[in-house]
């Protein structure tokens, strides 16, 4: 059997271990058992190789990422976030809806993580807003899409991981997605503010000149600590400072103090809880990341890459018609696996083809954080969704069709504007050089 | 074992926060150089990485899938399916834990030092195993689990 073939069935035997739930290292180990056993294959210099990438300092970052943001989500910021946006837009029909976008997407820079985000501003935000006169369905679908900002806003776990597998810089990979994570920011308060005039609203009573300053001073004030967290990681990695590792290590010691004596939230036994959380989270993340790289080692060395490029292009080689195609390959991919396995399933697959048809790895980066970023609130795989529902207890039935306009009105566009209009992906990494 | 991990993991991750930290501050703030550091890291880097991902197993809060699920009525279907799993799951992992061992061997032989500490890298190599063999006997663990709820299951029916 020709190698490609081989190569096919073994990404075959890897989604037919996904879709009965085996858990994803074992499902990259599986298609690499294929691969080795029927393909000529070696594991011998493979295993070497592959604990070789996994003590790259560089990956550091993302078990450090996650402790930061899970420590600051356990330290109560979000209510401190809450406040501090709802001083500038609270008082506005629809203000609600916006506070939410734009809390996840501040969370979301803190965090790096989208489950992050809607576990730790779910809880305040669903109630409140069903409360204010939003219905239940709606709000959650608007929180947990507004949480998936936190994949594209900078630092982005996945955006590391699309860094390192593609051997791209990963400070130009966080700038890609922050243009259309600001995007998609903008066009759910948009569509927040339109729909918003539908439900029945209960608005805040108007405020004094002097209660409003009174109040924006308390709120910012008592932001502010948090607010200086991606100051300090970002300022820190594009200033030149820091590389990503160091600036993540300095936003764990900095999220201490501020969880234990300024928002009080942290104690030892929730910090403890953080630690063991990020700690299995990470694991879970670095041993699937291990098998997938070994995979795609084995597929570039039998160079699947170049004869998928080829295949490609045999049947047809215009970009625009390809760029669609491959949106609606991730799109499909990310319905199914989460955003980490997603792209490091597919990016070394088709970075070759990209860079064929002159997509800039950057852009590419963009493209694939969108898409995935779109796969956690698409059912079946709609993870964040899912978590959402299970904070805003409602029903499936009440979140899907808020959930589909959102990503309608947000998600699809964006999409497809990263992929033909450059600009928006490589406009921030331009300015710094990148 | 909960306790176990708990302490361990959050050891492991704290040291490794607080390595970098302190990297950050002689490098960047005192200016005077740490010389092994970076090599050092790779330890506790590693055994968390691999101990991350035994508890995972321990908690069967490995990332998964689940597609069958959704198209799947009852609770018994998805109790096969997921012995199908588990079996596949310990199967793959088998085979990886194999190989695992061979690198371990290899590991042992070698007896690779660290550059600047000479520190035997097998304390860090043998994380892989180690890790494997553990997530092997937790996969294995929820599929004798999983196969007699099964197999209770059946005998409840066929009583009723």
């Amino acid at each position: 059997m020709e190698i490609v073939t081989i190569s096919l069935i073994s990404l075959g035997i890897l989604i037919f271990l996904l879709s009965f739930g085996v858990p994803l290292p074992y499902c990259f180990g599986g298609a690499l058992m294929t691969m080795c056993l029927f393909g000529g294959a070696t594991m011998k210099g493979t295993m070497v190789w592959g604990y070789t990438q996994l003590s790259n300092p560089v990956l550091l970052c993302i078990p450090l990422f996650v402790f930061a943001g899970t420590i600051m989500s356990e330290s109560g910021i979000a209510a401190s976030l809450l406040r501090f946006v709802n001083v500038f837009v609270g008082r506005i029909r629809g203000g609600l809806g916006v506070v939410a976008s734009v809390s996840c997407a501040i969370i979301g820079a803190i965090s790096g993580s989208g489950l992050t985000g809607v576990a730790a501003t779910g809880p305040l935000l669903i109630p409140e807003m069903a409360e204010k006169g939003y219905p239940r369905g709606y709000a959650t679908a608007l929180v947990a899409n507004s949480s998936i900002l936190g994949l594209l806003i900078p630092p982005s776990v996945t955006m590391i991981i699309y860094g390192w597998v593609t051997d791209t810089s990963i400070l130009a990979c966080f700038l890609a997605t922050l243009g259309p994570g600001l995007l998609i920011t903008f066009l759910f308060c948009v569509v927040n503010l339109v729909m918003a005039r539908k439900f029945p609203l209960i608005l805040d009573p108007p405020k004094t000149p002097a209660e409003a300053v009174k109040e924006g001073v308390t709120c910012t004030s008592r932001a502010i600590p948090a607010l200086i967290m991606p100051v300090i990681i970002l300022g820190g990695i594009y200033g030149g400072i820091m590389t990503p590792t160091e600036a993540a290590a300095v936003a764990v010691i900095y999220a201490l103090p501020v969880g234990f004596l300024i928002y009080k939230g942290l104690t030892f036994s929730t910090f403890l809880e953080a630690a063991k959380n990020s700690a299995t989270a990470v694991g879970a993340i670095m041993v699937m990341i291990i098998f997938s790289l070994m995979l795609s080692q084995i597929f570039v060395m039998e160079d699947v890459p170049q004869a998928l490029v080829e295949g490609v292009f045999t049947i047809t080689t215009n970009k625009i018609l390809l760029l669609i195609l491959i949106n609606f390959l991730l799109f499909f991919i990310g319905m199914i696996v989460n955003d980490v396995t997603a792209i490091i399933l597919i990016a070394p697959l088709l970075l070759p083809l990209m860079e064929a048809i002159g997509v800039s790895p950057v852009q590419f980066a963009a493209i694939m954080g969108v898409n995935t970023a779109m796969g956690g609130v698409t059912p079946p795989y709609a993870s964040i969704l899912y978590l959402g529902m299970r904070i805003g207890k409602v029903e499936f039935s009440e979140v899907i069709k808020p959930a589909m306009i959102l990503i309608i009105c947000g998600y699809v566009p964006v999409v497809f504007l990263t992929s033909l209009w450059p600009s928006l992906s490589l406009f921030f990494p331009s300015l710094f050089g990148y | 074992m909960e306790r176990f991990f708990k302490y361990t993991l959050t050891i492991l991750i704290s040291t490794v926060a607080a390595m970098q930290f302190y990297q950050v501050v002689m490098r960047y703030i005192l200016e005077i150089p740490v010389m092994g550091l970076e090599e050092t890291m790779v330890y506790p880097t590693l055994w968390l990485y691999f101990l991350g991902s035994v508890n995972a197993s321990r908690e069967d809060t490995q990332i998964k899938a689940n597609v069958l699920d959704v198209f799947l009525k009852t609770d018994r279907a998805r109790l096969i399916v997921r012995v199908m799993a588990d079996t596949m799951s310990v199967v793959v992992s088998s085979w990886l834990t194999y190989w695992s061992y061979e690198y371990f061997r290899y590991a042992l032989r070698v007896w690779k030092e660290s550059p600047t500490l000479y520190i035997p890298t097998f304390y860090a190599e043998c994380s892989v195993f180690i890790g494997l063999v553990m997530m092997t006997a937790y996969a294995a663990f929820f599929l004798v689990k999983n196969f007699r709820k099964l197999t209770s299951s059946q005998q409840a029916e066929q009583g009723a």
